[in-house]
């Protein structure tokens, strides 16, 4: 099997399991408790803060680590949304549903959200924010990469803009599909909070982290036993928070091979009559969205997955809706035939150039 | 103390001389239905059929299990007494006393089949009224409407004693098998698993047919199939079910026939392929899910035309004067309706036509399907078939 879905879920990798199935034996205590298991399990988790504070520039009392990236989102947009500072909360209409949801509940508690559309290249122009972002702004959220098309957003001259329009507004930034893959500067580029998962950086599920900028107050929607500066309460996930911390220092420099490897599959692909690259320039190097004109996504999907190559039809997390993806109808492209391929740094080009081969045949077979 | 589970049957009993076979059927599908792990043995003994578990056997799930078997009318947990009038009073009402809370009347059947037994039949009820009195003071007696009717049995090795309250529905119908065997056309859908329901509650065994259209159709609504198949097979016990690769077929109609007619000459050839595995399988009838009015394909002249297609069996449509609320109704109860609903392609959403004709005429239609032949593409349905068994 070829497996082309990395922005669904990537494969773990081999020393984050041996590092989680150790963390699990090693350290089985309680960091909050007092005695000794609790305090080596302190130390552990202290380390690991470092150690991913240090692959994303960002000092570790920065780092809040939660269950992944809907649960930093949720913390970030419900708990940096503040009705005093202001009712407009401005994001993009291409943000992932972790983010949309949240905006949904928002405008019911009587915020006014602005959702930015994206031009045909899947970018929200800067010119729209530099539009929206004004004096009753509270919050602004955007993704620095969109996880159907791999756009890069403007999310690193946001912060001067606001710093005219909207000097008490909070930057958020989901950042699930960036961090470990394209280059992030949180703290260059003034971001507030930025939400990563570990299962889309070859870590283990159920774990994440929220960068929140030091001095930024939150009022977190995660209640309890106040662990993590009470943003998110809950006993730490410590062998999942050792096994991101890994993941993130392992990710490394991918990008260059990453984008050779796309280089090579969008030839393959473009060169197939009816093809379009849903998308533009500014892309990640781990995304290639593409649309086969006159077949479904499903049956592209269905016809690849018969000759083992591995794709999703825009995102996995809308697998079960229908009516095609958001975000390629805000782009205006063919959505209802958008395939998504997401890669990683275990592809090989010889995988590249089969899967291309199996969309060529797949495209000439069924199309109608 | 010991605890039987009795088993009562209905309609079989009506069978006069064919009564034994019935029994024998259902005896048959209750040890299907209760294997090994199951801890419980199936005996048959003076025209009574009961199952005993073993000690610390589970007792619901073996209940939850036969309320599966068709044939079965009701399910009664029994105490088991040795055959002395004083220890069955005692320890029977004793046995009672949990059921008898929920109510506040009662009576007392009971049936001597050991006529040797020292007691008759109105003294045995007379004593355990009496002793079920003593033991639970808040109950009253009351012939004409009780609230549970408590019941002694004396057989010929052991009495036993169960209360009304104590039992449950079993489905209905006749055991499985002894209607003879039949071919439900599966699709991923609502209406045909209830369609093979219903049939198989009549007592016939069923075997199936689906047809999936790879590309167009996922392995996940192949898999959705199955799934109903064998929520199916909980009912029936296990079965074979046929599965045709159908996407040429449908690319051949499509490409060569009148749009209008798409959908019926795609369900005319299912017929046929159907018909063909049927005989095969030595079915003896297909079912279909087909519900009168309810979508273009299924009006009264669609389903005539459909019906022309099979050349020798009866089709049964036992939904066709249904409305889709009742068989939605019944698909939650036997427990196929939160998997029908999963949101995946099936073959015959596919390629519909924009304007499906509602009223269409053989002759028209025959004519659209000379298209193609017809002939052809059924026998290589036919050999390219596969099949597994569900349970």
């Amino acid at each position: 099997m070829i497996y082309l879905d990395n922005s669904a879920t990537t494969f773990p990798a081999p020393e984050v399991v041996r590092e989680v199935a150790e963390t699990m034996t090693l350290f089985p205590g309680n960091p909050s408790s007092r005695h000794r298991f609790g305090a080596e399990a302190a130390k552990k988790l202290a380390g690991c803060r470092e150690r991913l504070a240090a692959v994303m520039g960002v000092l570790p009392e920065e780092v809040c680590f939660t269950s992944g990236g809907t649960e930093s989102d949720n913390i970030a947009v419900l708990g940096g949304a503040n009705i005093k500072k202001g009712r407009r909360i401005v994001t993009t209409a291409v943000e992932h549903p972790a983010v949309l949801e949240c905006m949904k509940r928002l405008e019911g508690q009587g915020f006014e959200v602005l959702y930015l559309a994206p031009d045909p290249d899947g970018v929200v122009p800067l010119s729209a924010f530099r539009e929206a972002i004004n004096a009753d702004t509270c919050l602004v959220s955007v993704m620095t990469v969109n996880n159907e098309t791999g756009a890069i957003m403007p999310v690193d001259k946001l912060k001067p803009i606001m710093a005219k329009a909207a000097p008490r507004a909070l930057l958020h930034t989901d950042a699930v599909q960036a961090f470990g893959h394209v280059p992030v500067h949180f703290a260059r580029w003034g971001v507030d909070m930025a939400s990563v998962s570990g299962h889309k950086l070859h870590g283990p599920r159920g774990v994440g982290a929220l960068y929140v900028r030091k001095g930024t107050v939150l009022r977190t929607p995660v209640l309890g036993g106040g662990q993590e500066k009470g943003l998110r309460s809950g006993t730490e996930n410590l062998p999942g928070i050792a096994g991101l911390a890994l993941a993130a220092e392992l990710m490394g420099r991918g990008a260059e091979r990453a984008a050779e490897l796309k280089a090579r599959l969008m030839e393959g692909l473009l060169s197939i009559s009816g093809a379009v690259h849903n998308g533009g320039a500014n892309e990640s190097p781990y995304i290639l969205n593409v649309s086969f004109e006159g077949i479904r996504s499903e049956v592209m999907l269905n016809a690849l997955n018969a000759a083992g190559v591995c794709v999703s039809s825009g995102s996995a997390c809308a697998g079960a809706k229908s009516g095609g993806s958001h975000v390629l109808k805000a782009m205006g492209a063919m959505a209802d035939s958008a395939v998504r391929f997401s890669l990683s740094r275990y592809n090989t080009a010889a995988e590249i150039d089969a899967a291309a081969a199996a969309a060529r045949s797949a495209a000439e077979k069924w199309r109608r | 103390m010991k605890e039987i589970i009795l088993i009562k049957y209905g309609e079989i009993i009506l069978k006069g001389l064919n009564r034994g076979r019935f029994e024998d059927l259902l005896v048959r599908n209750i040890k299907k239905a209760l294997p090994k792990e199951c801890r419980a043995d199936v005996r048959k003994s003076q025209a009574i059929t009961y199952v005993e578990p073993a000690e610390g056997a589970d007792v619901d799930e073996i209940i939850s299990r036969l309320q599966k078997v068709f044939g079965i009318v009701f399910i009664a947990r029994a105490g088991v007494f040795p055959k002395d009038m004083d220890v069955i009073l005692k320890d029977g009402a004793e046995y009672l006393a949990p059921y008898m809370e929920t109510v506040d009347t009662f009576k007392v059947e009971a049936k001597r089949s050991d006529k040797k037994f020292p007691f008759d039949s109105p003294a045995i009820s007379r004593e355990m009224g009496a002793a079920t009195l003593r033991r639970c003071p808040h109950l009253k007696v009351n012939v004409t409407e009780p609230d549970t009717v408590v019941r002694v049995e004396i057989r010929d090795s052991e009495a036993y004693v169960y209360a009304d309250v104590a039992r449950v529905s079993g489905p209905g119908g006749m055991p499985t098998g002894s209607n003879g065997r039949a071919t439900l056309l599966l699709s991923g859908g609502i209406d045909s698993p209830v369609a093979g329901y219903m049939m198989a509650k009549r007592g016939v065994e069923l075997n199936a047919v689906h047809f999936f259209s790879p590309p167009y159709t996922s392995d996940l609504a192949k898999d959705k199939v199955i799934e109903l198949g064998r929520i199916l097979a909980g009912y029936t016990g296990k079965y074979s079910l046929y599965i045709v690769p159908f996407t040429e077929q449908q690319l051949a109609i499509r490409d060569n026939c009148p749009e209008e007619h798409l959908t019926l000459i795609m369900r005319r050839m299912m017929m046929m392929v159907a018909e063909r595995l049927a005989k095969r399988s030595g079915s003896l009838a297909l079912i279909t899910g087909e519900s009168l009015g309810q979508v273009a394909s299924q009006t009264i002249h669609a389903l005539g035309v459909t019906n022309e297609a099979v050349k020798d069996l009866p089709v049964f449509r036992p939904l066709v004067g249904m409305d889709k609320d009742e068989i939605v109704t019944l698909a939650r109860k036997i427990g196929t309706f939160e998997t029908s609903i999963l949101p995946y392609e099936d073959c015959c959403t596919v390629f519909v036509p924009r304007h499906p004709t509602t009223k269409p005429t053989l002759d028209k239609l025959l004519e659209s399907q000379s298209k193609i032949d017809m002939e052809y593409w059924v026998e290589k349905a036919v050999g390219e078939a596969e099949w597994i068994v569900l349970e």
